[in-house]
């Protein structure tokens, strides 16, 4: 377990080496600099490369790199360009803000996926099939800035039940945090019950037909206990696989979500830094993102195991 | 965001109250905020041709541009309703507004324009537009006048650094975007106008023998009355030249909570200047 351990973490510091190498290498190819982004066209050639000499803009891209690395080695993400703040700081104050939210749609989306998935397969071909399977596949097909458009003009606009954007501290107003929290974590969380049902579904199928159910019901178990005890806990491993990837793909998600609800989170972060061609913090931020990926990749892994024992043997 | 901060007290003085904003701000005062409306403050919008990319080395094709735009439309489309007219890079609550009869919007001028050039039927060209700051509305107004005398102008929208590099360089047919306001005309019009100007591309590379000698003369000049007639004279050439197109200039506005006291605001925006500014201002609080 160690070894695999062992193996796992040198791999995930391997993916965030690369992921470094890519998104810098991306970012300096695309035309702009973060002076084009702050000075405009109004100002004259000798001044903005004077700024560029100033934040070091215009080293070589090889010694650029290596000095964010260094600094980044050593838990230094670097300076905002744009605001002057430290960038881990930046993260540091967003990043809880983008977890909240990702919890939140993980929690929406196993709150319909598992019980939709296992009554669909239970009742299989009937109409709560139809319409478990209906939803999963709504889920999936609608892009999530459409769902976001369209729940801000039912529940905020229509109704009136939720507010339509914007962000409240659970520290400063706890039930207006939860109204806030709505809207976004359903359209983020909408995909991945989409994506979980379908999975749950096929999986408590392909239990259901095992001879261990049969012998588990000809012991005059409860369906509702053989279901829960026996099943559930096979038919989840690979849904569990599927969890650890659409973890990774509600935090990329996150970028459209917190644009559509003015979600400060890091994908707000991230289209602004975009935008302004603030390299350190876009850096740190990808960085930052892909490292909590790949630990929940990790994570997941280790559960597999520790759930198949099959896995660990192998 | 700045607004809701000032209306809330998180932050005392603000800037560039959004323009949209101002009319309703003024229909409905607080008794927690001021309101000031600057004039001119919003600096000129300007539509910039290139005189280094054809059909735009031809001066009759940039004349007949010029006559098809309706600068009340683009001023309205840049500020919001706070834009007005103009033919110069001062707003006419400056000092250095000057007399200079504007060019009027003449669509059966322009054609003829089109047809003396060679082009009757008008021509296809690419508006490189920065997205922000407002850019792009302008940019689809004159996509829109000019379609009315043949001139079929393609937008092609970039993000804001990729826009500035290729304006830097000069790789655009045409563009437009917006020009802060200036105090003194060696300001508003050298670094522009001039061949040695530090941002010449934002006249279209307009090169003219005439504007660099009054341009030249206009820096050593201290007599005012001087100084007016030379600047009318560039602001003539600039009008009839038509590779920097001024079409509007804009008001702005700044707001302060009702415990900042001192506080006169400057047309060109600056937070502190001499004898004004942040240094003259104070809070009861």
């Amino acid at each position: 377990m160690v070894r695999y351990l062992e193996t796992r973490v040198l791999a995930l510091l391997l993916v965030l080496l690369l992921m470094s190498v890519v998104v810098f290498s991306f970012l300096h190819l695309t035309p702009g600099d973060p002076v084009d982004a702050m000075l405009g066209v109004e100002v004259e050639q000798e001044t903005k490369q004077g700024l560029r000499h100033e934040l070091g803009l215009d080293r070589p891209l090889l010694a650029q790199y290596a000095l964010w690395m260094g600094r980044a080695l050593r838990g230094d993400l670097g300076t905002s360009i744009r605001s002057r703040q430290g960038v881990s700081a930046i993260i540091g104050e967003k990043l809880p803000i983008t977890l909240e939210l990702t919890l939140a749609a993980s929690v929406v989306g196993l709150a319909i996926a598992l019980p939709a998935g296992v009554l669909a397969a239970v009742r299989r071909s009937s109409t709560l099939d139809l319409g478990a399977m209906g939803i999963a596949l709504g889920g999936v097909s609608i892009p999530s800035f459409s769902l976001g458009v369209m729940l801000i003009l039912l529940f905020a606009l229509h109704w009136r039940i939720f507010p339509a954007i914007g962000y409240i501290p659970w520290s400063r107003d706890p039930a207006g945090a939860l109204r806030h929290l709505v809207l976004p974590a359903i359209t983020l969380g909408l995909g991945l019950a989409g994506a979980l049902t379908r999975m749950v579904r096929s999986g408590v199928l392909e239990e259901l037909g095992r001879e261990y159910v049969r012998t588990a019901r000809a012991k005059g178990l409860r369906p509702s206990r053989v279901i829960t005890r026996h099943v559930l806990r096979n038919a989840l491993l690979p849904a569990l696989t599927v969890l650890g990837v659409q973890i990774s793909v509600l935090l990329g998600g996150a970028v459209i979500t917190e644009q559509i609800f003015a979600w400060p989170g890091v994908g707000q972060l991230a289209v602004q830094a975009v935008l302004s061609r603030d390299y350190p913090v876009l850096q740190g931020t990808i960085l930052v993102i892909a490292a909590i990926a790949t630990l929940v990749q990790l994570a997941v892994d280790l559960a597999y195991a520790l759930m198949d024992p099959r896995i660990r043997l192998a | 965001m700045r607004l809701t901060a000032l209306q809330t007290g998180d932050v005392g003085l603000i800037l560039d109250v959004p323009q949209a904003r101002i009319q309703d701000l003024f229909a409905h005062p607080s008794p927690e905020y001021v309101i000031r409306l600057v004039r001119g403050g919003a600096g000129q919008g300007v539509v910039i041709l290139n005189t280094r990319h054809r059909p735009f080395d031809n001066l009759k094709v940039r004349q007949a541009a010029a006559y098809a735009l309706n600068k009340r439309e683009l001023a309205e489309a840049l500020y919001r309703g706070w834009g007005h007219p103009v033919n110069q890079n001062f707003a006419p609550s400056s000092p250095w507004y000057l007399k200079v009869k504007d060019r009027p919007m003449d669509l059966a001028r322009s054609k003829q324009l089109l047809s003396e050039a060679g082009m009757p039927g008008g021509f296809k060209t690419t508006a490189t537009v920065g997205n922000g700051y407002g850019l792009p509305a302008v940019a689809q107004v004159y996509q829109a006048e000019l379609r009315r005398v043949g001139i079929d102008v393609t937008l092609q929208v970039f993000d804001i650094p990729t826009w500035a590099k290729r304006i830097d360089s000069g790789d655009f047919d045409m563009e437009n975007t917006g020009f802060f306001a200036k105090v003194d005309p060696d300001d508003g019009y050298y670094r522009y106008l001039h061949s040695n100007g530090g941002v010449w591309q934002l006249s279209g590379f307009l090169s003219h023998a005439e504007l660099d000698r009054l341009l030249d003369e206009g820096r050593a000049e201290s007599d005012v009355e001087k100084r007016k007639a030379i600047y009318t004279r560039v602001v003539e050439i600039v009008q009839d030249q038509a590779s920097m197109v001024i079409f509007g200039s804009g008001d702005t506005a700044v707001g302060w909570r009702a415990t900042v006291h001192g506080f006169v605001p400057q047309t060109i925006g600056a937070l502190s200047y001499p004898g004004g500014g942040m240094q003259e201002t104070w809070l009861s609080k």
